[in-house]
């Protein structure tokens, strides 16, 4: 069941929320896992059955693990991390690295035909294996105590706001929160729904019209020229900023609703100043979760400068894997690594460079050269995200570079979809930059509009222009694939 | 409770006020002949063509022996005009793209036992396996009758139909903009073209028929058998290297269909004497010589059904 699907927004959400507020507090856990069983089972019912799976695997490996100390504690440890993974390599990458398998056997000039096993990678399996793997790993550390309920474990790796794309949750933030009496509280009703509003708007009437350009020149970018490329991957940027975003906020919101707080998953990333401070705005949870889990076990900042660099790229090269079994993610991903490392080793000429320039005196300046240097570099990298092969990635970049032919395909690309269509949507994208920094911050309850007229005549905006200049048809978000 | 009933009746009102604020500049608004809505959404339709002028020619208080209804394979497939040398009235009310979604709204709206002595329900999967998005945008721009606008919109279950509505009704006084040289009187459209290039037909496709469409396809048949309203089901002729194996798997569903609502069904999908050059203009469509010959087969075939009577029979 999509979130901009008409079952979800006014059968599931108002049904759960109503039932959630009129049963008592000790029922409550039961009404949102079969909620969150149902909501999971409307994608592939069959695949409840790997979650369920998961679910037991770390259930009892958390039991054990804190029952137990030194060599067999990190035993039962190891175990949970490879029953997680083992699901995650099988479902998700068998058939990448068997082909991959194949290639190399057909570069060596060996027979060699990959088997298809049919197999349907389950929705949101990398999130919820991370979400589950990090309580095993907190109990471990000692962090977090073992949950005896099954039902609220199931629950805590369950929560169907977050299950199929995140934010990938702690359990010192969510399953501690399972607990919580959560009454009827107006403002927080409120400010969920007003969030929840704004995730719907970026969806449906941001990314879902980035999509129409975008698909229409990825599929098959060597026929357009560098303008239409640079067109489509700016659009692309915006994309799946609102897509996935949009998706959290309303994650957010709904969980708001009900008394939850789940993690913020991003902070305005387009406004940062630096590839690693994009790393602290964008998808906050899975950066923080590389972070915690294995960049500082692989020794993080705290060794010699090359083995720093290598646990960086080691760790960027991880995340490219985690979004998706293909070597053009892992490009990305790699990419992202080599902008840090290189921002790292070229730090003392960029800083004689800013004062050859005289931009250590304008502050402002230097600061809007440096958000603009550091979203041309993501959006090179998205290049890599988007495009399904390197062929298409090197074409889109190449057309960039190629001054002849810089407008081909682009009058065809303005017939095909409609002059009109293209250019409201370039005019709104541009609108959602200049308002999403105001506007993200409403949404999260962190500004208010203090009069209440002008609230009233935001959201309603809001809401009508979803309606008027979304683009309806039940989208899939791009994470769910993930 | 009361603070959030007040709080999403002021967000309700607010809403409201923003919504006709944008539907009227966006429909009122014209850019090159066309309102500006059209240049931000792509489903919307113009006013004008085969549909608009149809519905405008159609008279509920004549008598049809035969009314045609369905998609594209009905209004350009079954010539009234080849009925009437016979000596039956007829009547075309097929639209581009319509599915059951349209076509039970149109019957419950405008046919009724006096008026249509046979109502012939042209299938087509294509139709039924499409969300009625396209034909909806189509019908409520054009459609005369406001019930049948308002019900099919609403029934698509989809933010747009509320759009479609709102555009509806604020130009309503808008003259249409453009026409449709094809349109022949009695709600036909003619092709004289012959496919000139190969075509590409694709094969091995699944047939996913829409479960709403299916399920209002069963609804028509329903309200025809209570409203008294004769039906037959035809399948018209499609090009030999079309994908047979979809079609049977169609047939199969809708067989089974027709035979629990007593309903006959005539498959010419595969049983004509058809060239897929000579008398289609693309992948599906007859062209005029095409439809032609396939009327010539299916008259006498619905006489001899005894399908057709004559008036004050």
């Amino acid at each position: 069941m999509l979130f901009n699907s008409f079952a979800f927004c006014f059968v599931f959400f108002p049904l759960v929320t109503v039932g959630y507020f009129l049963l008592p507090h000790r029922f409550r856990w039961a009404l949102l896992l079969a909620a969150s069983c149902w909501f999971y089972m409307t994608f592939v019912p069959a695949y409840i059955l790997i979650l369920a799976f998961t679910i037991a695997v770390d259930y009892a490996a958390g039991l054990l693990i804190e029952g137990s100390s030194g060599q067999r504690r990190k035993a039962w440890l190891v175990a949970s991390i490879v029953a997680n993974l083992g699901v995650l390599a099988f479902f998700k990458y068998y058939a990448f690295l068997d082909g991959t398998i194949a290639a190399l056997m057909q570069a060596a000039g060996i027979a060699y035909t990959p088997t298809d096993l049919g197999i349907l990678l389950p929705i949101g399996l990398s999130f919820h294996t991370f979400q589950s793997l990090s309580y095993t790993i907190e109990v471990y550390r000692g962090h977090q105590r073992a949950e005896r309920r099954p039902g609220i474990f199931a629950l805590y790796v369950m929560f169907y706001p977050q299950l199929v794309a995140g934010p990938i949750e702690r359990p010192g933030n969510l399953l501690n929160q399972l607990d919580h009496v959560h009454r009827w509280d107006h403002a927080r009703v409120v400010h969920g729904l007003q969030q929840m509003l704004w995730g719907f708007f970026k969806k449906l009437v941001i990314a879902d019209r980035c999509a129409v350009v975008v698909d229409h020149v990825y599929a098959d970018p060597s026929g357009f020229g560098g303008v239409a490329t640079l067109l489509a991957t700016s659009l692309f940027a915006l994309q799946i900023y609102c897509d996935f975003s949009g998706y959290t906020d309303i994650a957010l919101g709904a969980a708001r609703v009900m008394g939850f707080n789940l993690m913020v998953n991003f902070r305005t990333p387009y406004r940062s100043a630096s590839i690693s401070e994009f790393w602290s705005r964008w998808h906050i949870s899975l950066s923080s979760w590389f972070r915690d889990y294995v960049y500082i076990p692989l020794g993080g900042n705290r060794v010699v400068k090359w083995r720093w660099y290598m646990n960086l790229l080691l760790v960027f090269l991880l995340s490219g894997l985690w979004h998706g079994a293909s070597w053009t993610y892992v490009a990305w991903g790699g990419l992202h690594g080599l902008y840090l490392v290189g921002a790292l080793v070229l730090a003392g000429p960029r800083e004689q460079l800013r004062h050859l320039l005289g931009l250590h005196r304008r502050p402002g300046l230097d600061h809007a050269l440096a958000v603009l240097v550091t979203v041309l570099l993501v959006v090179v990298g998205w290049v890599f995200f988007r495009a399904t092969t390197f062929a298409d990635a090197w074409a889109v970049l190449g057309s960039w570079v190629s001054p002849e032919g810089c407008w081909k395909g682009f009058n065809g690309l303005l017939r095909e979809l409609g002059a009109g269509m293209v250019l409201t949507t370039v005019l709104l994208s541009v609108a959602f930059l200049g308002l999403d920094p105001w506007a993200d911050a409403v949404a999260k309850g962190e500004r208010r509009i203090a009069r209440r007229p002008l609230r009233y005549a935001y959201f309603g905006t809001l809401l009508a222009a979803s309606l008027v200049l979304g683009q309806y048809g039940a989208a899939m978000f791009i994470y769910f694939q993930f | 409770m009361r603070r959030f009933l007040t709080a999403t009746l002021l967000l309700g009102l607010s809403f409201a006020l923003a919504y006709a604020a944008a539907m009227l500049v966006l429909c009122r608004v014209e850019v090159g002949g066309a309102p500006l809505i059209h240049r931000t959404g792509d489903y919307f339709k113009l006013k004008g063509g085969n549909s608009y002028r149809k519905f405008r020619e159609f008279r509920a208080d004549s008598v049809y022996d035969v009314v045609f209804i369905g998609s594209s394979h009905a209004y350009r497939g079954y010539d009234p005009r080849i009925f009437t040398q016979h000596g039956w009235s007829a009547f075309n009310l097929g639209t581009s793209g319509q599915g059951p979604l349209n076509t039970y709204h149109i019957v419950r709206t405008h046919l009724n036992a006096r008026n249509t002595r046979l109502l012939l329900l042209d299938v087509y999967e294509g139709a039924m396996e499409r969300d009625g998005l396209e034909s909806t945008s189509d019908l409520t721009r054009n459609l005369v009758d406001d019930r049948a606008a308002v019900a099919m919109a609403l029934a698509l279950k989809d933010p747009r139909g509320i759009n479609m509505l709102a555009l509806r009704f604020l130009t309503r006084d808008r003259p249409p903009t453009f026409v449709d040289s094809t349109y022949r009187p009695g709600g036909y459209s003619v092709r004289t073209d012959r496919v000139e290039k190969p075509l590409h037909y694709v094969q091995g496709r699944p047939l996913k028929l829409d479960p709403d469409q299916l399920c209002f396809f069963e609804r028509t048949l329903e309200h025809c058998a209570k409203a008294g309203i004769p039906v037959v089901l035809v399948n018209h002729p499609y090009p030999w290297q079309s994908d047979r194996a979809k079609h049977a798997a169609f047939n199969a569903e809708l067989g089974a269909i027709a035979r629990r609502f007593h309903v006959p069904y005539l498959d010419f999908a595969y049983r004509h004497t058809l060239d897929d050059e000579d008398h289609f203009y693309d992948h599906n469509h007859l062209n005029q010589a095409g439809v032609e010959r396939f009327n010539a087969t299916l008259l006498p075939e619905l006489e001899a059904m005894g399908l057709l009577h004559r008036q004050g029979q």
